[in-house]
């Protein structure tokens, strides 16, 4: 008999929790609810201030927040693109690579001449950069010691590096800190031969053309050193010379490149 | 007993129903912050919209031979610059430029108040980088264009006011967010203010900068 009853009182239990259980099905709605209309984190914050420390709670929770796994190596960095950089530097003018200066009929040879190059670009894609620049020269020539030459020049160029800067395999990107490149673009601005009759006016760099290689520090440093060529089409080059032609002019650049 | 196996039954069938999501979210796009999150491209500036900063100037000036193959020496000069400027982005700033010009070509000194506006780049790491990262050396490169009220002695000039351009480049070290370094190189054109001594000089120097900078 007594058996029977608590046979009937357990049936009466079970029967109580199971009946009892639809009662979450009903907590999603309004939940979602007040996750929507009042805040995940508010909601959130009420019920889990002192209960759970870092889960995100609800539905909505489970797709905004998700845990992944942290990769922690001193070899491995995350890989973060950057759009712009700006370059500046100084270069030498390579005498032997550039026309002979002309004044009364002779030639004089560019010696000790500089640049300075100041530049902003762009890193367009993991192959091509654009830049724009203002180059400024000096030239100075063998046995005139009182004369000299100037250029002020704005130009644009477009860089082809020869090996893609980031090498993504699978998730990981590996970074190249050797990247040789090559460049074409033109200048424009003014120059003058100072002394009488000396050549000056609107210049015209074009082509200008370059080519060399870049080392990266880090992600961001590096140093640019490269050969530029420029075909000069302005108004002579020298003192009492014809006007018109075109002047070749090379020089070494080396010069700072930070991306940001 | 068959009668309490189907009501146990039944009351078990009502569990079935939390197996049924009552709505079903799918998340399609992330929304866009409204509140700024700290990377974007104005995280610096709209902290520190303004500065202020003073520099030393270091002045080679360029020689010149005039048409008359007359030859005047370029000399070296210290004049000093102040500077007040607004931060667009953290990336981009303008700002007004005070020079003391002096130059010295031969025994020509023109004493100049120079205002250059400047546009300058600063090479502000943004992005992601910002979590990473903390940039102590800011580079940076800018151009100006400006005007010059000059005096001179040892010759006449006919222009009063000449016009100037600039390119410049350099290094900014910050320590903290208030307080900067500026180390940096300009190259300075000033337009002729048509000498009577020598026709067509026009004042030109490779300077070197150093000073410092407070952000607001």
């Amino acid at each position: 008999m007594g058996a029977t009853h608590m046979k009937k009182i357990s049936y009466f239990v079970l029967l109580a929790f199971v009946a009892a259980m639809p009662a979450n099905a009903n907590y999603s709605d309004r939940r979602f609810v007040a996750e929507v209309s009042r805040g995940l984190d508010i909601v959130g914050a009420e019920s889990n201030a002192h209960v759970v420390p870092d889960a995100a709670p609800g539905e909505l929770g489970y797709d905004v927040y998700q845990s992944v796994g942290v990769v922690d190596s001193s070899d491995m960095r995350m890989f973060i693109p950057t759009d712009m950089y700006v370059r500046a530097g100084a270069g030498l003018n390579l005498g032997f690579a550039t026309d002979k200066a002309k004044m009364a009929g002779k030639k004089h040879e560019s010696a000790g001449s500089y640049t300075t190059q100041i530049g902003l670009g762009w890193n367009l894609s993991s192959y091509v950069r654009g830049e724009i620049d203002a180059q400024m020269s000096t030239f100075t020539f063998s046995d005139l010691h009182d004369f000299q030459a100037n250029y002020q020049t704005l130009g644009a160029m477009l860089y082809f590096d020869f090996a893609r800067r980031y090498v993504q395999t699978g998730d990981i990107t590996r970074m190249r800190h050797f990247v040789p490149f090559m460049g074409l673009g033109a200048g424009a601005g003014y120059y003058e031969f100072e002394g009488a009759s000396g050549s000056d006016g609107f210049v015209i760099a074009a082509p200008r053309a370059a080519l060399g290689f870049n080392i990266m520090f880090t992600d961001l440093i590096g140093v640019d050193i490269a050969y530029q060529y420029q075909m000069m089409i302005g108004n002579g080059f020298g003192w009492g010379v014809r006007h018109g032609g075109v002047d070749n002019i090379s020089n070494v650049i080396a010069s700072f490149r930070v991306n940001f | 007993m068959k009668a309490k196996i189907i009501i146990g039954m039944l009351c078990l069938i009502t569990t079935a129903a939390n197996a049924s999501i009552p709505y079903r979210v799918e998340q399609v796009v992330m929304p866009a912050p409204e509140i700024p999150d700290g990377n974007d491209d104005e995280a610096f500036s709209r902290e520190h919209r303004f500065y202020v900063g003073a520099m030393y100037n270091y002045s080679a000036w360029q020689s010149y031979t005039d048409d008359s193959d007359v030859y005047f020496e370029g000399k070296d000069s210290s004049s000093f610059d102040i500077v007040a400027g607004m931060r667009i982005y953290d990336t981009f700033r303008i700002e007004a430029d005070y020079t003391r010009t002096i130059a010295k070509v031969g025994d020509i000194e023109l004493t100049g108040n120079t205002l250059f506006i400047n546009g300058i780049f600063d090479a502000r790491i943004d992005s992601l980088y910002r979590l990473f990262r903390k940039q102590y050396l800011v580079p940076y490169v800018g151009a100006g264009v400006g005007l010059s009220g000059n005096e001179v002695s040892g010759a006449e000039i006919e222009d009063k006011l000449s016009p100037a351009v600039a390119v410049m480049a350099g290094l900014g070290i910050e320590f903290g967010e208030y307080f900067a370094i500026d180390a940096g190189y300009r190259y300075m054109y000033m337009f002729s203010p048509k000498f009577d001594i020598v026709d067509g000089l026009n004042p030109t120097a490779h300077q070197f900068r150093i000073g410092a900078r407070v952000n607001f």
